[in-house]
């Protein structure tokens, strides 16, 4: 048997709420999710969350929950710390009420590193599950970042500013399967 | 290439935080979060921080509470308790808001370190979680103390903490908080 450490199995889901990115602190605050979800708060606005993998991830699917509203178009990518795009959804439209709604991407492999996972929406009609942090500044410790686009899909090396204005934090991710 | 697993590379989110997972988050026993007072003055706070990989930490956010007062000072101590960077004491300024510190880069390798708090005033608030009333839960995280620091000495000298009211400090690796 070897003696090199075995990579431990990472978890096939990763998005906002969980350990590998801010849910961790996030857990402790009072936080709940509507039925209908929340109106995304301004369009072609990107909330950047940061996470981790400590082993290669292969991104095989990019998700997000619908609210009971679906409006415009919706774009989701993983960005490099430097805000290099690695893979994003593409341009969407958003589609099914009160579901998941999925994309299949270009087939990326992570490697092991801390990234950011983002979603940009083109209409603030459009909702999704989501909650909201107490106050900004929980985003902002957490490390969650912004950036204003011009417009739908993610492009590379988009500018990253403090979210020192938002609370929102959507419920979206990626898949290590086809299965959400 | 090589088997080794790599820890060269940057691999940790750009804001580390006393109270996530890479902190004191996951401990049993934290309560809600809110603005409380630092519960005794010149009573500086060790709390433990793991590193994952190569981080260089540029500033240093904590988050005042509804009252700010005297002077509050943030560093970043090594395991055997000796002082990489800080701040200094500094007014604590800004009531419900962050207040950043620009402290001089240090590089960080993996492993544990503690993040210092100190503040000298103790009706000066901050947003804290609460952990248990006999301040178990802060020595069953790993939190330790030490009193009578007007600002954070260059040593540190842990000692069993009694405090219950933990801060949230960030520690940042990025150009803004």
């Amino acid at each position: 048997m070897s003696d090199w450490p075995s990579p431990i199995a990472a978890r096939g889901l990763i998005h906002p709420y969980t350990p590998e990115s801010v849910g961790g602190l996030f857990t402790h605050l009072a936080t709940t999710f509507t039925t209908n979800g929340i109106v995304y708060p301004t369009a072609n606005l990107a909330f950047l969350f940061p996470f981790e993998v400590t082993v290669p991830f292969p991104i095989k699917t990019f998700w997000w929950f619908n609210g009971s509203a679906v409006a415009g178009n919706v774009d989701a990518a993983v960005f490099g710390l430097d805000a290099s795009l690695i893979v994003n959804a593409g341009t969407t439209v958003q589609s099914g009420t009160n579901t998941i709604q999925t994309v299949t991407p270009t087939a990326m492999l992570l490697d092991p590193g801390a990234y950011y996972l983002a979603i940009a929406a083109s209409s603030t009609s459009a909702k999704f599950q989501a909650t909201t942090s107490n106050t900004a500044p929980w985003s902002q410790m957490a490390g969650v970042c912004q950036a204003t686009l011009s417009g739908l899909p993610f492009t590379n090396g988009p500018t990253l500013a403090s979210v020192s204005a938002n609370t929102y934090i959507p419920l979206f991710g990626i898949c290590d399967g086809t299965l959400v | 290439m090589t088997d080794f697993p790599s820890f060269d590379m940057q691999s940790c989110r750009p804001c580390l935080n006393t109270l996530a997972s890479e902190g004191i988050g996951d401990y049993a026993g934290l309560g809600s979060y809110s603005s409380r007072v630092w519960s005794t003055a010149n009573c500086a706070l060790y709390m433990p921080i793991v590193v994952r990989s190569i981080y260089t930490v540029t500033q240093i956010t904590v988050y005042n509470g509804t009252v700010v007062a005297g002077n509050v000072d943030v560093g970043v101590y090594d395991d055997q308790g000796n002082l990489l960077t800080s701040i200094g004491a500094t007014a604590q300024s800004g009531t419900s808001a962050l207040q950043t510190f620009d402290v001089a880069d240090v590089t960080l390798r993996p492993g544990r370190y503690y993040v210092g708090m100190v503040s000298t005033d103790g009706t000066a608030t901050f947003f804290t979680t609460i952990v248990e009333a006999n301040a178990s839960g802060a020595r069953q995280a790993g939190v330790f103390q030490q009193t009578g620091q007007s600002s954070l000495p260059s040593t540190a000298t842990f000692a069993v903490c009694t405090q219950q009211n933990m801060p949230q400090v960030s520690l940042t690796s990025r150009s803004f908080v």
